[in-house]
């Protein structure tokens, strides 16, 4: 993953993941999060400075998400909070909250820490270049 | 998916301004006295007094569809070499595989299977683009498969020996007013438009990044690629600015019900 931030004159963070050589945008112009998104993988995200953590609101995600390879799952009804910070200069930290009354009881949250990778560069990875599995996959 | 996009729009259309991220005002763009988007506007500058070519961009064409999203935008994603006099310098067996590839209705055209376009094609396709000038790093994201393109402008040089990819690896470096992009390691097999017009490893492509204008942006791109061409060869793309609008999630392989319909002979 890497992160870069624009300007405030452009109020804009993306994220570009190596994993199918997709991005992310999260506005940090201040902007509403829609009130009747259009459902979509990433969802809508808005974000702003509370002291040196980043928080970042996001909603208008699809239902039938997979949150790990184990099948945790989110719905459109979620609303997740991001709070980033970045300690010293290898180390971010994201601190995330899930809030889906349709899937959860009650909200939770995780705590992921990611160090810098120096001296590379992210790879073309193309998810479905000479894709070979998808007919060997079998349930029970 | 124009339709798609052309749904959303009707949708949105009714909807209370700023309700919807579609129709959500672009920040920073300077409008006439009636906020109207002033597109003649001089264009942005970055901080070093170089021009700013960040913004959401779409080919510019003939068509007289507003929305963007129009697949007639410019007819030059059909076929490249429709404005050249003469058409491409094609070396014969490049000659032979447009032939083939057109004889089989152009049905492994990667745009149709959802792989990668490349450099060159994507700046032809009709979805929006978003720039994103950084000092040191352009990004380019693409509508088209939620994708993105990195260009250095750190002054790095390309590699001697590149990892083939379907975007190859670019660096570019300010010519005036002008960023001039060189790249390299653009894999074998790539098609530049729906036509199949080849592209090989061994391409050099240069692009001549412009923005005269608030709501203009123009690249020039040529190809150095003496595999499949006997001589160099350039084309002109111009690209329009779509204000206060923003992009989709468009994923190729999303509920993908095409593939297993593409015939050829």
């Amino acid at each position: 993953m890497a992160c870069i931030r624009r300007s405030s004159r452009h109020g804009l963070l993306i994220i570009l993941t190596e994993r199918n050589a997709g991005y992310r945008q999260i506005f940090t112009d201040g902007r509403p999060l829609p009130e009747d998104p259009n459902p979509s993988w990433n969802g809508y995200s808005s974000g702003k400075w509370e002291g040196d953590t980043l928080v970042v609101q996001t909603t208008g995600f699809r239902d039938d998400m997979w949150l790990d390879a184990s099948g945790s799952p989110l719905t459109s009804a979620a609303k997740v909070t991001e709070r980033y910070r970045r300690p010293s200069f290898g180390k971010l930290q994201i601190e995330i909250t899930v809030d889906d009354s349709k899937a959860y009881t009650k909200p939770w949250t995780i705590q992921l820490n990611q160090p810098l990778k120096a001296d590379t560069e992210l790879l073309d990875y193309i998810c479905l270049e000479n894709e070979r599995d998808f007919t060997h996959f079998v349930g029970k | 998916m124009n339709t798609t996009r052309l749904a959303l729009w009707l949708l949105t259309a009714a909807a209370p301004l700023g309700a919807q991220w579609l129709n959500y005002p672009t920040p920073g763009i300077p409008r006439l006295p009636d906020g109207t988007p002033n597109l003649s506007a001089p264009v942005p500058r970055t901080a070093d007094g170089k021009p700013d070519l960040s913004g959401l961009w779409e080919p510019t064409g003939s068509s007289s569809s507003t929305f963007v999203g129009n697949s007639q935008r410019d007819p030059k994603f059909q076929d490249v070499s429709l404005e050249m006099k003469g058409g491409l310098p094609l070396q014969p067996w490049a000659a032979e595989l447009v032939k083939a590839r057109r004889a089989e209705n152009n049905k492994d055209d990667p745009d149709t299977h959802c792989q990668p376009l490349g450099p060159i094609k994507m700046h032809l396709h009709p979805y929006p683009r978003k720039i994103i000038q950084t000092p040191g790093l352009l990004v380019i994201l693409f509508e088209r498969d939620t994708a993105y393109r990195q260009i250095f402008t750190d002054g790095r040089p390309l590699p001697e020996d590149p990892q083939p990819s379907f975007n190859g690896y670019s660096s570019g470096k300010w010519e005036g007013d002008q960023l001039v992009v060189k790249t390299n390691g653009i894999r074998d097999g790539t098609w530049l438009d729906v036509s199949g017009t080849p592209l090989t490893s061994a391409a050099l492509v240069t692009e001549r990044f412009r923005r005269p204008s608030f709501g203009r942006l123009e690249i020039d791109i040529t190809v150095d690629d003496s595999k499949a061409y006997t001589k160099p060869w350039s084309i002109h793309v111009n690209q329009s600015l779509a204000s206060d609008t923003e992009l989709l999630e468009f994923v190729c392989l999303e509920n993908e019900r095409d593939i297993r319909h593409l015939v050829g002979k």
